[in-house]
């Protein structure tokens, strides 16, 4: 075996960095001219967006711009993409709502995305933030998992029936169903599987800059797969060719999965490839 | 993806300023992808001597508002093909509704769909063997799949690469002290306490995964990793790789793969990944992928730079190319003094002065590796804890793990990589619940509320290794980052229901919650 | 006020925290910020040699007070033993939570001396949270890093 080869538990390159403070994460990051973005989200869990008024937000000071989904609409920036498909029993794939980056016409859940505002400071935007306003129409909610698809439930999506995104067996049926029939005894037991919220320690982050001469976006994320990242922000959201995105993952507080980005779909049918 | 990345890339054009955002803690809560989130009913058929027949599971999934990027898949084929789990049981049906509600999106969280599983089947085996008045562990041997039916092919589509279930199973038993634990229960009994212990044996799927495999599920895009491996003149190397680092020491373990194999000191090796402009195409981290699959492809693009070195150095000796070896950084004439080290072979790759044609200048590769199947990491985790039932409070007094990973690449990364896992699965198991209220909100969206795993919540661990050779790794590597979450739970869980003499109780299993089951077992 | 052996004087408003003053106004990005309830401990910092969180000081409380922060542990390059223990120990994964671990740890051995039980190291970084190492690791390092200090 070489000296700190495979099978030596050999003391890590990065800690030095991580342990003196030199660590470079997302939120490390400032560069000249930077400025600060903070979301408007939704205080609802489900209500329709009746208007938004940004205009005593956008008048507030340092703010550079105010933005909402329909100027993300306007400059043809496609909604997030769920990348697996599952085929319900009924023989359709799963029910697919659209899902844009900032809400257009309804949010859906406490903390959707509203509106963007983007200021010289991180308190200048939280400040005129709260002077964005929305008029919401309340809808009731829906949050019980063994319910949410019961004939009495709210809808939310037109396009989910019942609340359903697919039901999906998987199994020979009858067989097992006929083997259970036999059994010399049958064990059973009801569950749940509790909700959890993921917290790697450090929270998401994003940073972009523009080259104006190059056309080309850097955008540093707190991400598990930058390439993946830049695919589908250029393929699918249509954010800029891929050959004009760079996409960064410096040093990252921690995933879990929360900060992973994957997609199984036919990239290529989309590329209009064969 | 989320929409504040999205959002900060096309804003950041749109005013033609540098942008930044970061999320605060209370927003996490709000907008970060949560996991799990199932109610389900498990059903086991059984013979007269505990064997299992068949399995019929019927599960519903909360996604949550919108449909995030994986989230279709972890309710579906990263759970359901995992229901297998290390037993024999012929036949299983499951159903899987998934549904929206007007929560954040749900999607992977460490594990990914496998600790569902797990703590499906590991909490029913013990019903299992309460019912047949069978002790736990023997009910899981009784079903084990045998040492020689690898590879084994599930009735849920997954084909197990390699596994010794018993011989993990019997380390960790003795690893825990199975024997004297009911002695153990009688003392604490005497101080008022009850003692339990769970056990619970996992399977996971890991290095996710062959394209071939996720191709007959319905994708369009390869599941490989890339690797480029370049010598610098002055004899450094530098690795670039497709995975993404974020805690698991790729830069370490990566650099340990190739001073192993070309035989460069370490300190001169620097593992790059994380920058589309730096490294070339790549899949990043996640289903415990990166040295199962990601390590792989480095391992080939450093056979490539041996094979051209032996090109180069023949050339350099004045030889031919099948007389020189390669060991230790040296190509060498075989059964000679005349080496150059592989330093000097980078050097003159890039010093070309009198090549003849056919050897090109240069010393740096790529390579590309699409595994033939995932990996199939698996071990049995025993868990042992002290109830007060006055109080409900639950302290775990001994946790003992033993996985097989196959081949350990840096077993102090490895180890870290359980320690962690377990605290995750333990804080599922005992403190985590993240609660709307019927209108929506979020009544846990900070650390006030949210109960994380601290230092005083739990013990060290008693870790131990029981590995196999998976023969589709070239490395016999499996992968480790998710053991622990996917094995920690039912075991925290079978012994607070063992502590007890309940059927069952549901995480998190607070105080609160402990205090009340009490109660009902003893009223 | 003198960070990590520096005299430092600013302007600030009398609402900007101290770990915004470190990480916006002097660049000493090694604190980090976890939460916004002082729970998770990412920002502890030693002020007159004591650890508080700097999430929830004012920089102006520590006016005329001696910071220390991760940045101005190591003295020419050469760690302090507890972060020489850390690295050891394998006490970091991610390294996000590792400064106010680091600091924190100091603290402990500083107030309970360099044969600190194990139980009371736990408890002691109950402020501190970790989501990576599942906190055996930092265990093990705030103890050899307590030998080393101690000796």
């Amino acid at each position: 075996m070489a000296e700190n080869g495979v099978g030596a538990s050999v003391r890590r390159k990065e800690d030095y960095r991580f342990l003196t403070g030199k660590g470079s994460y997302t939120d490390d990051l400032n560069v000249v001219g930077q400025t600060h973005a903070y979301f408007v989200r939704s205080p609802h869990a489900h209500a329709t967006i009746n208007s938004i008024d940004t205009a005593a937000a956008a008048a507030a000071d340092g703010v550079v711009a105010v933005l909402t989904g329909d100027d993300l609409a306007a400059d043809g920036i496609g909604p997030l993409i769920c990348g697996v498909n599952v085929t319900s029993d009924d023989g359709e794939p799963h029910r697919a709502p659209v899902h844009s980056a900032l809400a257009q016409g309804k949010v859906n859940y406490v903390g959707d995305h509203v509106a963007v505002v983007i200021a010289e400071t991180l308190a200048e935007a939280k400040d005129a933030a709260e002077k964005v306003e929305v008029d919401y129409g309340i809808l009731p909610a829906v949050t019980d998992t063994a319910t949410a698809a019961d004939d009495d439930q709210q809808q939310i999506h037109e396009v989910a029936p019942n609340n359903q995104c697919y039901n999906w067996p998987f199994g020979d049926k009858a067989a097992v169903d006929a083997a259970f029939e036999s059994a010399h005894k049958v064990s059973s037991l009801d569950l749940v599987n509790n909700r959890m919220v993921t917290n790697p320690m450090e929270p998401r982050a994003a940073a972009g800059e523009y080259n104006s001469g190059t056309e080309e976006i850097t955008l540093h994320l707190t991400t598990q797969n930058p390439h993946v990242h830049r695919l589908v922000m250029s393929a699918f959201n249509q954010l800029a060719p891929e050959h004009k995105l760079r996409v960064v993952g410096p040093d990252v507080g921690g995933g879990f999965g929360v900060k992973i980005f994957r997609v199984l779909r036919r990239v290529g049918c989309r590329l209009g490839l064969p | 993806m989320y929409s504040e990345e999205l959002v900060v890339g096309w804003a950041c054009r749109k005013v033609n300023r540098p942008v930044k955002w970061t999320s605060d803690r209370t927003e996490a809560f709000l907008a970060d992808a949560h996991g799990r989130d199932h109610v389900a009913h498990a059903e086991m058929a059984m013979d007269k001597n505990g064997k299992f027949l068949a399995m019929r599971v019927n599960t519903t999934a909360n996604l949550g508002a919108y449909l995030s990027t994986f989230a279709t898949m972890v309710p579906s084929y990263l759970y359901a093909f995992l229901l297998a789990g290390q037993y024999s049981t012929p036949l299983i049906y499951s159903e899987v509704k998934a549904v929206f509600t007007n929560t954040a999106p749900v999607d992977a969280a460490r594990g990914a769909g496998r600790p569902e599983a797990t703590f499906l089947l590991e909490r029913l085996v013990d019903v299992c063997a309460e019912d047949m008045g069978l002790d736990p562990a023997e009910i899981r041997r009784r079903n084990f799949i045998p040492v020689d039916a690898f590879p084994y092919q599930t009735p849920v589509v997954q084909c197990y690469d390699s596994g010794d279930y018993n011989a993990a199973l019997d380390k960790a038993l003795a690893l825990a002290d199975y024997e004297g634990f009911a002695g153990r229960a009688e003392e604490a009994k005497s101080r008022g306490k009850c003692r339990g212990i769970g056990l619970s044996s996992y399977v996971e799927a890991c290095g996710i995964a062959p394209s071939a495999a996720v191709g007959q599920l319905g994708a369009g895009v390869g599941l490989w990793e890339s690797a480029q491996v370049r010598f610098n003149p002055t004899g450094n190397v530098q690795v670039f790789t497709g995975t993404h680092s974020h805690g698991q020491g790729h830069e370490t373990t990566f650099a340990q793969l190739v001073t192993e194999q070309l035989g460069v000191p370490i300190e001169n090796i620097e593992v790059i990944h994380g920058d589309t402009s730096k490294t070339q195409f790549g899949m990043g981290t996640y289903g415990s992928r990166s040295l199962a699959v990601g390590g792989v492809a480095i391992a080939k693009a450093c056979e490539k730079l041996i094979e051209k070195g032996k090109k180069i150095a023949a050339h350099a000796l004045e030889a031919a190319e099948g007389d020189i070896e390669f060991a230790d950084g040296n190509f060498a004439i075989a059964g000679t003094d005349k080496a150059m080290n592989i330093a000097e072979v980078a050097f003159n790759a890039y010093v070309p002065h009198s090549y003849p044609e056919g050897l090109e200048p240069g010393f740096d590769e790529n390579a590309f590796f699409d595994p033939m199947n995932f990996s199939f990491p698996a071990g049995t985790h025993i868990c042992e804890v002290e109830v007060d039932p006055d109080t409900g409070v639950v302290e775990i007094v001994k946790y003992s793990a033993v996985d097989d990973f196959g081949k350990l690449i840096n077993p102090m990364i490895v180890e870290g990589q359980v320690h962690g896992g377990i605290v995750h699965g333990v804080g599922q198991a005992l403190l985590e619940g993240c609660q709307y209220d019927s209108d929506g909100q979020l009544i846990t969206a900070s650390y006030m509320d949210y109960a994380m795993p601290r230092a005083d919540n739990v013990p060290s661990f008693d870790v131990d290794y029981a590995p196999t050779n998976p023969p589709h790794n070239p490395l016999g590597v499996k992968g480790c980052g998710e053991a622990g979450a996917i094995g920690a739970p039912p075991a925290v869980i079978n012994a607070i229901s063992n502590a007890l003499g309940i059927k069952h109780i549901d995480m998190p299993a607070t105080p609160e919650n402990v205090w009340r089951a009490a109660q009902t077992a003893t009223s | 006020m003198n960070v990590n052996g520096e005299s430092i004087s600013g302007e600030v408003e009398d609402r900007m925290l101290l770990v915004e003053f470190l990480r916006e106004h002097l660049r000493l990005t090694g604190t980090h910020v976890g939460c916004d309830t002082s729970q998770c401990g990412a920002c502890v910092v030693h002020v007159n040699g004591v650890s508080v969180k700097s999430c929830t000081t004012l920089a102006v409380q520590a006016e005329g007070g001696d910071v220390t922060t991760i940045e101005g542990l190591a003295i020419n390059g050469e760690l302090h033993p507890m972060q020489q223990a850390f690295k050891d120990n394998h006490g970091l994964q991610c390294g996000f939570c590792t400064p106010g671990m680091v600091m924190s740890a100091i603290d402990i051995v500083n107030r309970n001396g360099s044969d600190v039980d194990e139980a009371t190291v736990r408890k002691e970084l109950e402020g501190n949270i970790c989501r990576c190492t599942g906190y055996h690791n930092i265990v093990k390092a705030v103890h050899a890093g307590a030998k080393n200090m101690g000796g």
